[in-house]
């Protein structure tokens, strides 16, 4: 049952107002982000001003947009007009939004609440919201482990209900492995579903704007209202704004499901196979076929990753030098020292690790051996994908090998926190959409997910087989215990 | 892969990047870790194409220029007198 569809009719039915409902996910925040640390910014008096507004408006009985009251958090890269913008950089620390992001504008639109900024590793580099120039978010599952990242604040706020969803990023990974981690639904978008407009640049070639939610019908009603096509977004597609949620069933009867065994062998968890493969059965207990097949090229996916994201990250972040944006360095002599001591002093390690390497597999005689090589691989993995999408009509793999980690254990290992990235990648690397959805926890009860992958532009089949799985799994339906 | 101490301060100036010795010290090892294992992108046979064909080419529409109704320059400036309006040098 969608969370954003019971409020809403309750809003309707005058059995719930939309003031009480801001006032009591303002509460929980107030008495849960001091150890979470979801968020760092709130709105409260705008909230609560919007809140007394729509519920005039709903005694009124004028009508309203599905999304009327609905208490959202933004991942803090995502700009709303007015608002802090930090990136969760120090570079970025005292920026305040301009405008609007085309998904802010589309969900103010449609009078949803945007509560709060939210927690992110610096410039959505990492995968654990470790890499935070202002606080570590903790996962509410466990808070001695990481939620993941790098929109690991927009997944423990969604998980520790401090808002109804959120939205978050999706270059690598970052929407669908921290919803794996807090036992929530990520889904990342068709390259191009979604605009990227107001979206604080990472990797303009694999950044994707997406919804995280309780649930598979949700997750379908956000996409639903921030997809579609944007003038402003010069790669934004074509194709018009989703309408998965009304034609959401729970269906996979006569659908061939492919397993790459590549991304469920020995670098995979037991538990987290023995969970994988538990879903594929009960999916195919009703009407789905699943087997294992190769997909080889995929072992090269997180080296050509970690050279093709870099790159533009490197180029994309040269904006920041203390000239024109945030966090300008004292006492410089010349302006060239203005520069590089304020990109040395307001960005974080990992961010200028990334830049390094960017810069390094960009230069003159590194080109063709790092860059231009990443590049032709990238094209055979979406060629890889697109052959297996001619035999399968999905492709399911564990979101992470692993499940959540504890705070610290990657931090001195920068290449090993990448490498827990090999599922999530490829997706990203050929534009597809993926969702990532709860299957049943390990043995000590931390969230597993499952990852669905379809061809482009089929969100559609995605969410009714992910709803299909929702409706089996109990882990979905499990009371979360939190703190 | 070997990178000398030097050499990632180099890389560090063309990227406009100030760094402190610790920081040579930590990211060294780490930044080598990192470029050996993408060493094994080496291995990998791919076909011969462009740079700029790994993009997922279906899904990206005409490089057109397109107005948007509700969007003009002025929107996005501070200050608008006919033009954008900065703070005078002094």
């Amino acid at each position: 049952m969608s969370r954003i569809q019971a409020l809403a009719d309750a809003y309707r039915q005058g059995h719930r107002l939309v003031s009480d409902e801001v006032s009591a996910r303002l509460s929980t925040i107030q008495t849960q982000d001091p150890t979470i640390k979801a968020f760092l910014s709130v709105q409260s008096d705008l909230a609560m001003a919007q809140a007394n507004d729509l519920d005039h408006r709903f005694q009124k009985g004028d009508p309203m947009p599905l999304l009327a009251g609905i208490p959202i958090g933004i991942k803090d890269n995502i700009h709303i007009n007015g608002r802090p913008t930090t990136c969760a950089s120090k570079m970025l620390a005292t920026y305040t939004a301009p405008y609007d992001a085309s998904v802010s504008r589309h969900l103010l639109s449609q009078d949803a609440i945007l509560i709060g900024k939210t927690n992110m590793d610096e410039f959505a580099m990492g995968s654990s919201t470790e890499h935070s120039a202002f606080q570590t978010t903790r996962n509410p599952r466990d808070v001695t482990r990481v939620p993941g990242g790098s929109s690991g604040g927009s997944a423990a706020a969604v998980a520790a209900d401090m808002v109804v969803a959120a939205l978050g990023s999706d270059t690598g990974g970052s929407i669908r492995q921290p919803a794996a981690f807090c036992g929530i639904v990520g889904l990342k978008p068709t390259y191009g579903r979604v605009s990227r407009y107001g979206l604080v640049a990472f990797a303009s070639s694999l950044d994707q704007i997406g919804p995280l939610t309780h649930t598979v019908e949700d997750a379908a009603i956000l996409l639903d209202a921030i997809s579609g096509f944007d003038p402003l977004d010069s790669t934004a597609s074509t194709h018009p704004p989703t309408t998965c949620y009304h034609h959401l069933q729970p269906d996979i009867q006569g659908m061939t499901i492919g397993v790459p065994h590549e991304l469920l062998g020995e670098t995979i968890d037991p538990a987290v196979k023995a969970s994988v493969i538990t879903a594929l059965d009960q999916l195919a207990a009703h009407g789905a076929r699943w087997e294992s097949f190769s997909m080889p090229v995929l072992n090269a996916a997180v080296s050509t990753y970690y050279i093709i994201a870099p790159a533009e990250a490197s180029s994309n972040l040269a904006r920041f030098d203390g000239v024109r944006y945030g966090y300008r360095h004292p006492n410089c002599r010349t302006v060239k020292d203005m520069i590089t001591n304020s990109r040395g002093h307001g960005l974080g390690d990992e961010v200028k690790r990334r830049i390094i390497i960017g810069t390094y597999v960009l230069s003159s005689g590194y080109y063709d051996a790092y860059y231009n090589q990443a590049q032709q691989v990238r094209r055979a993995i979406t060629q890889s994908f697109h052959t297996a999408f001619q035999r399968y009509d999905l492709i399911v793999t564990p979101t992470a090998p692993s499940t959540a980690f504890e705070l610290g254990s990657h931090h001195r290992d920068p290449l090993g926190m990448y490498l827990a990235d090999i599922a999530t990648i490829p997706v990203n690397m050929a534009g597809l959409p993926a969702i990532s959805i709860p299957c049943n926890p390990d043995p000590s009860g931390l969230p597993i997910g499952l990852q669905l992958i379809a061809p482009a532009f089929e969100e559609q089949r995605l969410l009714n087989a992910a709803l299909l799985h929702q409706t089996l799994s109990m882990a979905t339906h499990t009371p979360k215990e939190t703190l | 892969m070997v990178l000398t101490p030097h050499e990632l301060q180099h890389i560090a100036q063309l990227a406009h990047l100030s760094l402190s010795p610790d920081e040579i010290n930590t990211y060294l090892p780490q930044i080598e870790s990192i470029l050996s294992h993408m060493n094994d992108l080496q291995q990998v046979d791919v076909p011969s194409q462009g740079a700029s064909d790994g993009l997922p080419s279906a899904i990206l529409r005409d490089d057109e220029p397109l107005a948007h109704p509700d969007f003009s320059p002025q929107s996005q400036a501070p200050q608008w007198e006919g033009g954008f309006v900065v703070p005078r040098l002094s």
